[in-house]
């Protein structure tokens, strides 16, 4: 897929600003019936599932789990029970299984879990889950993550992660075309460095303010963003100036966010977008080039980005996009047809009924 | 291999130590290959199993031990190594065909290996057996991998407990 032009010129972007985004809140009173029609199934339809894979699926590609639709809000998981061996497979031990679940998807793990009451005991284990999460999200397997509230169980935060929901399944979902999930990242501190454009700026100011900093080089930096282990998706969207159906333009937009944002409050759709700022490119650009990165890490994983081009620049007559992830960084490009300037947007989510810190962030950029 | 044993260990590249299975067989093997199970190397560093004593081993048959010798003898030159920073990639691709036709086996044999290697706290054949057994239930449904597993079908309860717990995991389908 290529970003293509937006015939008009417009940088204001009334519908975000203005308007309220379209809804499409879980239904509530739908879920008992779903839920009866689940149970009647003998098994998981597989086939359906796998069909429901294609270019459009938010992260396909990424893994089996990737075709998880649904979205529920799990109950917290059982104290786990002391698991007493039983036959016919007496020789079976916890730790054993244990080690042969790490090897198994979200998907084959429910199978599992679903086979008889022994493994759906050893499947309630948290750690099982927190081993597929941080695996599943390309994060360092060795990465030992901070304990979670029990009421937040790593099978809540994979549910939540791996059922196909995407920040546009919920906030103008009309405008999506196509997404991808590129895999996880950490931030380890609330310094978050937003650019629109790769190599970095020599210098990107940390005292001076975000809007300012964007307008001027093209980058700049969170001081407030959540710590934890964030979520990095791409995606394509309609042009958000155009209202209209005639209007061709095509947006990339790297769209990171807070793993914690999809089982928290967000759903209730109080929280939106606000602009951090714009960055206009006023001369023709042969890549559109956006990252994120730990500030902690900065000079290390931008070195690591920059050292392998190669491995996240296609040819410049190939159009297709491309990503680079790191453990403390994700960056993505695509090459550009003639164009006469490139428009960088940059906005961001705020916790609204906590801290205030932002939670999510999005770098929107199109030609112009 | 290409790699002959040159120096392997403090103890020497020669050092021998008899293993005895639950049903009185008698392996001797290198002591390199031994201590790929931590179990034994702590028995091994403390001087037993050599001469005529050995280590007795009363949770493992001749069959499975045999198999994980046969596994421990083929990984001993690369774990002396160090994890083989200076293996080359024939080396690593002749392991990597050893272990894909090594778990190539039976089912029965495949329990055994991997209480075995549980047992004995063989690292890397743990986890190469695991995967093995996670292969055999990916893709798999909730009937089938009870049938892999050679589970006898469920009765009635059991089956509607599970069809319970379906809607804990109602995010997985569809």
């Amino acid at each position: 897929m290529e970003l293509k032009k937006c015939p008009r010129q417009s940088r204001v972007d009334p519908d975000l600003v203005s308007s309220s985004p379209t809804l499409l809140l879980r239904n509530q009173a739908q879920r008992p019936r779903e839920a009866a029609e689940l149970a009647e199934q003998q098994r998981p339809r597989k086939k359906a599932r796998c069909a429901r894979l294609g270019v459009r699926n938010p992260v396909a590609g990424l893994h089996p789990t990737s075709c998880f639709r649904l979205v529920w809000s799990l109950p917290p998981p059982k104290p786990t029970h002391v698991l007493l061996p039983r036959h016919p497979f007496n020789c079976y031990e916890k730790d054993i299984w244990t080690e042969i679940a790490k090897h198994l998807c979200g998907y084959d793990l429910v199978c599992l879990a679903l086979t008889c009451r022994w493994f759906h005991l050893l499947i309630a284990d948290d750690s099982i889950w927190r081993h597929a999460f941080i695996r599943d999200l390309s994060l360092p397997v060795t990465y030992v993550p901070p304990p979670r509230p029990l009421h937040r169980s790593w099978r809540c935060l994979y549910a939540a992660a791996f059922d196909g929901s995407h920040s546009y399944c919920y906030h103008q979902r009309h405008k999506h075309i196509d997404g991808s999930r590129m895999g996880g990242f950490l931030l380890d501190t609330p310094y978050m460095l937003l650019t629109g454009k790769l190599p970095l700026p020599r210098w990107v100011p940390k005292e001076v303010h975000v809007q300012l900093s964007i307008e001027m080089i093209g980058a700049g930096m969170l001081h407030n963003a959540r710590p934890g282990i964030w979520i990095a998706d791409r995606h394509l969207v309609q042009c958000h100036a155009c209202n209209g159906s005639q209007c061709t333009g095509v947006v990339q937009v790297l769209d990171v966010r807070h793993s914690e944002l999809f089982v928290e409050e967000y759903w209730d759709g109080t929280w939106e977008y606000e602009d951090l700022g714009e960055h206009f490119m006023d001369e023709e650009a042969a890549t559109a080039c956006c990252a994120v990165f730990n500030h902690n890490c900065l000079s290390l994983s931008h070195a690591s980005i920059v050292r392998h081009t190669k491995s996240w620049i296609r040819k410049h007559d190939d159009l297709r996009p491309m990503a680079c992830l790191t453990p403390y960084a994700v960056v993505i490009n695509s090459n550009l047809q003639e164009n006469k300037g490139l428009l960088s947007k940059f906005q961001g989510m705020r916790d609204m009924t906590g801290d205030r810190r932002i939670v999510s962030v999005r770098i929107m950029q199109q030609l112009i | 291999m290409a790699a002959p044993e040159s120096g392997d260990g403090n103890n020497g590249a020669a050092r021998m130590v008899t293993l005895i299975s639950s049903d009185n067989t008698r392996f001797e093997v290198e002591a390199a290959a031994a201590s790929l199970s931590q179990t034994l190397q702590l028995t091994i560093l403390d001087g037993g199993g050599g001469g005529g004593d050995g280590i007795p081993l009363p949770n493992v048959d001749s069959a499975t031990l045999s198999k994980v010798l046969e596994y421990c003898i083929k990984h001993a030159p690369a774990a002396a190594n160090g994890g083989a920073p200076n293996a080359t990639a024939v080396d690593r691709a002749e392991l990597e065909r050893f272990d894909n036709e090594f778990v190539n086996i039976d089912q029965s044999v495949l329990y055994s290996l991997i209480m075995a290697a549980h047992n004995l706290e063989i690292e890397g054949l743990q986890s190469l057996v695991a995967k093995k057994v996670a292969d055999m239930i990916k893709g798999k449904s909730p009937m089938e991998i009870r049938r892999t597993l050679g589970f006898p079908d469920p009765t009635p309860e059991e089956q509607a407990e599970m069809n319970a717990h379906m809607l804990e995991y109602g995010w997985a389908y569809e």
